[in-house]
């Protein structure tokens, strides 16, 4: 199995084919200037983290921008003040500014418990004092105003924004309320309850008999963060976001803690029994809920039979819902994240197969090259990579999701019905329906048999495919020979084999090198491995093709 | 003053009979007579005058038309006679529309119903109409043209249908190709409408109003049909008097209380038009006297206030009502009055409105330079003529030729017409206001005659018509009107 | 005194206060076995019209045409009205205005006085006869009157100005089929009387849009001026009906554009007819083919992908042209529209009504876009109707069950969509607005008549770009009515 993409010396490590010797890829190195990078800086981490918690002012110390670009976490729009630092400000300084914000935030929200200062890379670069600042507001308000030091340059990407984030909380909001710990309660860290998948989980917990007491931040409050340190065990959801917290709750308040995963049925399963274990607690209806749910997502399991998927995802995710996608009977081909750390990577490993691709830090090169060579049934990432997936016809998820929750036995139901229902969209039939009437063309010597490799094919049979019926056209013979993708001159044979068949739609053949896949999509012409009788293999695809049966050449459908 | 002759008649000589200028002489056209073949003619057919304009606006009966699919279709909520009874659309939610603008109910007569006679076919439907809708107090049967040229026998079918069900069922036969115009639909109505509910009262005794119920001051306002809710207006000036209003006919009424009509102490009429006829009926039948009045415009109004005040005695109320009212709207009036003096209008319209409004027009500071009528007959001609100042061109039946001239002959500021009429104003640059169901009304009564000014006013003033003439400010075209 | 003190803005709606009765007291199933308008002689919310609307549409199309109904004034005068209130435009019809003695005696004094009275003062180039169902039932010959009014017209005009108005005769009794049919009807009428067979071929395409808007007519011509096609639009209302407001106008009015008679009369000579409404048009296709050897070519109306597609593909192959690449583009561009929507389409559950052909094309274009139909109502009873939609579903691999309702009447189309459990979205035209709206779900607006909005006769449906037009309608009506707006920050 050859790298399906071209990776600059500075990009090596980063990419790493899954093999054998099973290196992780290199990871948190900073991004390569001038990539058009998927990542985002400390001050987009800290709001990734923070702008859930509710009942505090979430003040941006910043120009405008930094601002209204925080405004929007998870595809939501949240209520920030600013600054709004100017020229001036960064003249004379911003002190007197902040101060005076802070303090009219507060008489705009009276009902605000504390106050969060994010600090941009502006207001850390002019050296404000913020913490003083904060410190002298803080008393004259009587709540907690605390700063949160994510200025956009620091670190190599959100994650770093996202660490100062777990620092503020626990040294301003987390342990404030005396207590001694309660039994039968939890924090969930890392879990920020996308359409619904707090609760979810909160369901399962609560058949176990346990109450969550703070979840970091899908539902985190001023008291209810105060009181985080009375629970009993902290749950760590998402590791990025979530241990940190967790380590610094352990060394300073000794709750124990325990990392979990509620995507998948195997995970969800067994996270619920570790937590079982952890409280002595009875847990034998966990099987059969999982079974339960296995069934109910069945049907849309076996729809999804050999697709193949891609995951490009912020950090931690990746690992954990690697296993899910497995559990749909998906074959994973691309593990790729932001900023993820070694321990995801380890994670994700566990969950792949052979020839699963992972990539560090990919940049948007690298994961349209991928795809056009590989093809695969569908990506799963956010926003920035949606359209580029569409332009190339393939089918997109979009995390964090926006249907229905995702975690625990339910969401996976939730989950295989949405993947179906994506890859059966009618769109991606009519992407590839082009105008002309459906020609495809196979390499075979006697024109029984799919037996050659693309390179050294000099016969193509080609067919016609009119209303699903095959019908043959003629032969087509070429004199190009054997061929080397790493030797330049061969490419240009290959391209005027591509030119005899520039007709056909599809072209089958035993095997086919990445040069020739990149020739052919950028041809739209597609490439499709296989061996066997011919008519089988033409059958099949017809069969797979259900629009072919629609079509009739040159009449364009249009009954006479 | 004299009949005028337009360019557009030069080849039509029969149609100059139908127009003139007003002078000292009052002059009545031809009218109320058949239109010419072929003549672009805005007239509707009787079968438009009973369904649409007298039936269409009780609010809790079936309009059962028995017709093609056609004559049905095109009176299913198009005329804005509006009603506040509702069916429920669902458990918790009434119909977005009231009854009697919701449905569409007829007998779809086909091919072979054609052939082999409707009259099984409509009694089938009609006793499948109450069946469905319980909402129903009453059944009105509409004739068309095909279902009075087949002949079939639809008072026996009411009849019928009557016995069968204990839902009072009546008939309206004015087939679209009897008469001249909608107005013998109106004509048709009214005493097909009395002649049905004399009878049914003799039958059904218990329909009449009750003698202990009745008061001295029972009226019924005839010729009102609510538009855009005008009886919002009217309504409460009349009960502000002290007057009982047991009936309209036939805004927003309930066919009880039509049965109840005999009952009152006096007739208004205010279209006397498409409604006079049942107000003479009633008088020469059951000794119910009317009174004539228009409710458009402060004078009018005022001056119907006042008779129908003299005629019950309660003439010092009347008078505490109009100064009530006037102080309500002559800031506004003053407003839009400054800013429509010495405007010139057209008004076409069915009839009536066209001298019910020369008045109104006067009040704004504006002047009517032309009145054109569908279906008005001598006596309208004649309040036309003792209302209008001179000048003012006067057309009979009027076709879209005849408008368009008129248009580009007396060039009026705006154009007051209807829904087929009005894109061939806008389209000549004329501004339109609808006088038909109006653009945002009530118009009736003070109140609504500052909806009807500001009206006037957004047509005039529509920043639009400063950008019709072209790049070059001058018209583009110069192969223009002369 | 201040403006801002003065109520100039008289009673606006909302402060009438209407206080709204009940009919009943309380709401009350409607009997069960009477919702099925096959079970029922009565006729509730008609969803069609009656023929003679067709043909006046037809005849509307053509340039200094002017329809003239043999009928009471009302035939006309409601047509006006609903052309007037469909496409905010004149419309100029003329009638034969029966009285009773028309019904005693026969329309024939009406026909040859009304054919002169108009030729005289309107000097049309062509006039469509309309005939209703009075003029049916009292069984004029319509053939030997029109004769008798040929002769008149030459007798006063003169033989040469008489004869340059070519007189067209439709049938169009109201008692039978709908206004579809009717439209139907005048394109077979108009080439069977005009058509003829000319010297050489004229290497144009003929199109008989249907009963489409003049956006969609202007949508078509963009696509054949892209193809590089010459075409013969019959029927082509979108100058007449979409007219600029250009004073000073011609006097009298007359609307600009429309299919001239020579046009038609050249339809003989042409490569292929290409009719976009199976149940609109065809019959005017087929006789050009029967008796011309001109290709018929019916299709599904160019809606969405697919049914564009079908019609790029026919047009390509008929006249012998390669598709380019800018429509290419366009195709492209309207499926990354669809890939960009889908979740928002998807599952989604959707009702359909409207006349049979934008039923059909519509029903493919939203099966492209995943969502599920559950009820088709077809406004005028078609033979091939339901056995179109079954391929329909077949080509869009739907294997739903939806209410499919042939020629029946709204309300029994309404009383099925309030028993669903669940409808996300109605499709049709303003007949369907109180529906939706007491179902309190959106309506997306096509077809005939749409009168309570404005703007819709302008724009397209069809072709790659009108399916942008329409899908971006569709998603922002789900969204605007299913999703939180904290949801419609990021799509």
């Amino acid at each position: 199995m050859e790298m399906p993409i071209e990776v600059t010396p500075d990009r090596a490590g980063h990419v790493v084919l899954q093999d054998a010797a099973c290196e992780l890829p290199m990871s948190e190195t900073a991004t390569l200037p001038g990539v058009v990078s998927q990542r985002a800086c400390a001050l987009y981490g800290a709001r990734w983290m923070l702008a859930a918690v509710q009942d505090v002012i979430h003040l941006v110390h910043g120009p405008v921008g930094c601002a209204y670009n925080a405004g929007t976490v998870r595809r939501k729009s949240y209520q920030v003040f600013t600054t709004c630092l100017d020229e001036q400000d960064v003249i004379f300084g911003g002190r007197g500014k902040l101060a005076r914000s802070i303090e009219e935030a507060v008489r705009l929200r009276p009902d605000a418990s504390g106050v969060m200062v994010y600090v941009t890379c502006t207001a850390a670069l002019i050296g404000e004092y913020v913490e003083a600042i904060c410190r002298e507001a803080a008393v004259r308000l009587g709540i907690p105003v605390a700063p949160v030091t994510c200025p956009g340059f620091c670190g190599v990407g959100q994650g770093q924004g996202q660490d100062a984030a777990a620092a503020t909380l626990l040294e301003y909001f987390v342990g404030r309320e005396a207590g001694d710990v309660e039994a039968g309660t939890v924090n969930l860290l890392g879990e920020f309850d996308v359409q619904g998948d707090l609760g979810e989980i909160e369901r399962l917990l609560a058949r176990l008999g346990l109450k969550v007491q703070c979840a970091v931040s899908g539902r985190a409050d001023v008291a209810s963060l105060g009181r985080a340190h009375r629970a009993a065990l902290n749950v760590v959801h998402c590791r990025r976001t979530g241990q940190n917290l967790a380590d610094a709750m352990e060394r300073e308040f000794g709750t124990p803690q325990l990392k979990a995963s509620f995507f998948g049925l195997r995970e969800t399963a067994a996270s619920l029994e570790k937590i079982a274990g952890f409280f002595g607690l009875a847990a034998e209806w966990i099987a059969g809920q999982a079974e339960g749910a296995r069934a109910s997502a069945a049907p849309y399991v076996a729809s999804l039979a050999g697709k193949r998927v891609a995951l490009f995802f912020g950090a931690s995710r990746m690992g954990s819902m690697a296993g899910a996608f497995r559990e749909l009977g998906l074959e994973m081909v691309l593990a790729g994240s932001q900023f993820g750390c070694q321990g995801d990577y380890q994670e994700v490993r566990r969950c792949s197969g052979g020839g699963t691709v992972f990539i560090d830090d990919a940049n948007e090169l690298e994961l349209s090259e991928f795809l056009h060579r590989r093809r695969p049934d569908l990506l799963v990432g956010g926003t920035r990579e949606k359209y580029l997936a569409h332009k190339l016809g393939i089918p997109f998820l979009i995390f964090p999701q926006e249907t229905s929750a995702f975690a625990g036995f339910s969401g996976f139901v939730n989950l295989a019905r949405d993947t179906a229902a994506l890859l059966n969209a009618p769109v991606w039939r009519l992407v590839q329906r082009q105008h002309a009437a459906p020609r495809v063309a196979v390499a075979t010597r006697e024109g029984t048999m799919v037996d050659s490799h693309f390179g050294r094919a000099t016969r193509f049979a080609v067919f016609d495919l009119p209303g699903g019926v095959a019908r043959e056209v003629g032969v087509r013979e070429t004199g190009a020979g054997d061929f080397n993708c790493e030797d330049g001159s061969a490419r240009s044979s290959l391209a005027d084999k591509l030119a005899l068949l520039a007709d056909c739609r599809a072209v089958f053949c035993q095997a086919a090198g990445h040069c020739i896949r990149d020739l052919a999509a950028e041809r739209d012409l597609a490439i499709i491995e296989t061996d066997g009788k011919v008519e089988d293999v033409l059958a099949d695809y017809i069969r797979r093709h259900p629009s072919l049966a629609g079509t009739r050449p040159g009449e364009g459908g249009w009954k006479k | 003053m004299s009949l005028v002759r337009m360019k557009c008649n030069e080849c039509i000589p029969e149609r100059d009979k139908h127009m003139y200028v007003t002078g000292e002489e009052p002059v009545i056209p031809s009218c109320n007579i058949a239109t010419l073949p072929g003549d672009m003619t805005e007239r509707g057919c009787a079968f438009a005058g009973a369904r649409g304009v007298i039936g269409g606006p009780i609010t809790d009966i079936i309009a059962m038309v028995h017709s093609p699919v056609g004559c049905a279709w095109y009176t299913w909520g198009t005329r804005r006679h509006l009603s506040d009874q509702y069916a429920w659309a669902t458990k918790d939610r009434l119909t977005n529309v009231a009854f009697n603008r919701r449905f569409c109910v007829t007998s779809d007569m086909q091919e072979k119903d054609v052939v082999f006679g409707g009259m099984k076919k409509l009694e089938r439907a009609c006793l499948e109409a109450i069946r469905l809708f319980p909402e129903a107090k009453g059944l009105i049967i509409f004739t068309t043209c095909t279902t009075g040229l087949i002949g079939d026998d639809v008072q026996a079918v009411a009849r019928k249908v009557e016995k069968e069900t204990g839902i009072l069922v009546f008939a309206a036969q004015s087939p679209g190709c009897s008469g001249v115009s909608q107005s013998k639909g109106h004509h048709d109505f009214n005493t097909q409408f009395y002649r049905q509910v004399t009878e049914l009262r003799e039958r059904r005794p218990e329909l009449k109003m009750r003698e202990e119920e009745k008061t001295p001051y029972d009226v019924c306002l005839v010729g009102e049909y609510n538009m855009d809710w005008d009886l919002k207006v009217t309504r409460p000036l009349f009960e502000q008097l002290g007057l009982r209003i047991v009936s309209v006919f036939s805004g927003n009424e309930r066919i009880e209380n039509l049965v109840k009509m005999p009952d009152v102490k006096l007739n208004i009429v205010h279209c006397q038009r498409s409604a006079e006829y049942i107000a003479e009926m009633e008088k020469e039948g059951n000794g119910v006297p009317f009174i004539r009045c228009s409710l458009y415009g402060i004078h009018q109004t005022s001056k119907a206030l006042r008779e129908a005040a003299r005629f019950f005695g309660l003439e010092e109320r009347a008078e505490q009502i109009i100064t009530g009212e006037m102080a309500r709207i002559e800031k506004s009036i003053a407003f839009y009055r400054e800013k429509l003096q010495g405007k010139k209008v057209a008004i076409y319209v069915g009839g009536p409105r066209v001298w019910h409004w020369i008045k109104l027009m006067e009040e704004l500071g504006m002047t009517v330079v032309a009145g054109l009528c569908t279906f008005a007959h001598a006596d309208d001609y004649e309040k036309i003529n003792a209302k209008a100042g001179k000048g003012m061109l006067v057309i009979d039946a009027p076709n879209e030729f005849e408008i368009e001239e008129m248009l580009l002959d007396t060039k009026p500021d705006l154009f007051l017409c209807g829904m087929k009429e009005k894109h061939l104003g806008r389209k000549l640059g004329v501004p339109t206001v609808n006088s038909h169901s109006y653009e945002k009304g009530p118009y009736a009564g003070f109140a609504g005659m500052v909806n009807f000014a500001r009206d006037l006013y957004q047509g005039i003033y529509a920043p639009v018509w400063k950008f019709q003439w072209g790049l070059n400010g001058g018209g583009e075209t110069t192969d223009a009107a002369e | 005194m201040r403006l801002s003190e003065i109520p100039v803005e008289g009673i606006p709606y909302d402060q009438l206060k209407i206080e709204k009765y009940t009919c009943t007291p309380e709401y009350a199933e409607r009997p069960a076995d009477l919702i099925p308008s096959g079970a029922r002689a009565v006729v509730v919310n008609p969803n069609r019209t009656c023929m003679p609307l067709g043909a006046m549409w037809a005849t509307m199309g053509l340039h200094k045409g002017i329809p003239f109904v043999q009928g009471a004034q009302g035939c006309t005068t409601y047509v006006r009205y609903t052309f007037s209130r469909v496409f905010k435009e004149p419309a100029t019809i003329a009638t034969a205005s029966f009285h009773e003695d028309a019904a005693v005696f026969g329309g024939r004094r009406n026909l040859i006085e009304g054919i002169r009275n108009l030729v005289v003062r309107y000097r049309p180039e062509v006039i469509g006869i309309c005939t209703t169902c009075s003029s049916e039932i009292i069984g004029d010959d319509m053939v030997s009157n029109i004769k008798a009014a040929k002769a008149k017209l030459r007798e006063e005009i003169g033989r040469e100005a008489a004869d340059a108005v070519d007189i067209v005769l439709i049938n169009t009794p109201s008692f039978a089929g709908s206004h579809v049919e009717g439209y139907d009807r005048a394109s077979r009428a108009f080439v069977e009387t005009l058509a003829t067979r000319q010297t050489g071929p004229n290497h144009k395409v003929n199109i008989i849009p249907g009963l489409l808007y003049p956006g969609d007519i202007r949508e078509i011509k963009h696509l054949l001026r892209h193809m590089g096609v010459e075409g013969i639009t019959l029927f082509d209302i979108s100058d007449p009906f979409d007219a600029p407001l250009r004073p000073p106008q011609k006097f009298p009015y007359e609307p600009p554009g429309g299919t001239t008679a020579t046009e038609i009369r050249d339809m003989a000579n042409s490569l292929a007819t290409m009719a976009l409404q199976p149940h609109a048009g065809q019959a005017g296709a087929r006789y050009l083919e029967r008796k011309y050897g001109v290709r018929a070519l019916v299709g599904q109306t160019p809606v969405g992908v697919q049914g564009t597609d079908d019609f790029i593909r026919g047009l390509s192959e008929v006249a012998g042209l390669p598709v380019p690449e800018d429509l290419l583009d366009e195709r492209g561009r309207l499926v990354d529209s669809l890939a960009d929507t889908f979740h928002h389409t998807m599952m989604k559950k959707v009702a359909v009504m409207g006349d049979p052909d934008v039923v059909l094309s519509v029903t493919r274009f939203v099966l492209e876009m995943g969502m599920e139909p559950v009820a088709l109502a077809g406004s005028s009873v078609s033979k091939t109707f339901v056995h179109s939609l079954r391929e329909i579903f077949e080509e869009g691999e739907f294997t739903g069950d939806p209410l499919v309702i042939n020629g029946g009447d709204l309300f029994e189309f309404e009383e099925y969509l309030k028993k669903l459990s669940r409808l996300d979205l109605v499709i049709g035209n303003s007949k369907a607005v109180d529906i939706a709206k007491e179902l309190q779900i959106p309506l997306v607006r096509v077809g005939f008549p749409i009168y309570d909005r404005f703007g819709y006769q302008k724009r397209a449906i069809v072709g790659y770009r009108g399916g942008e037009i329409l899908l971006a309608d569709i998603v922002n009506s789900i969204l605007g009515y299913q999703y939180p707006d904290d949801r419609t920050h990021q799509l």
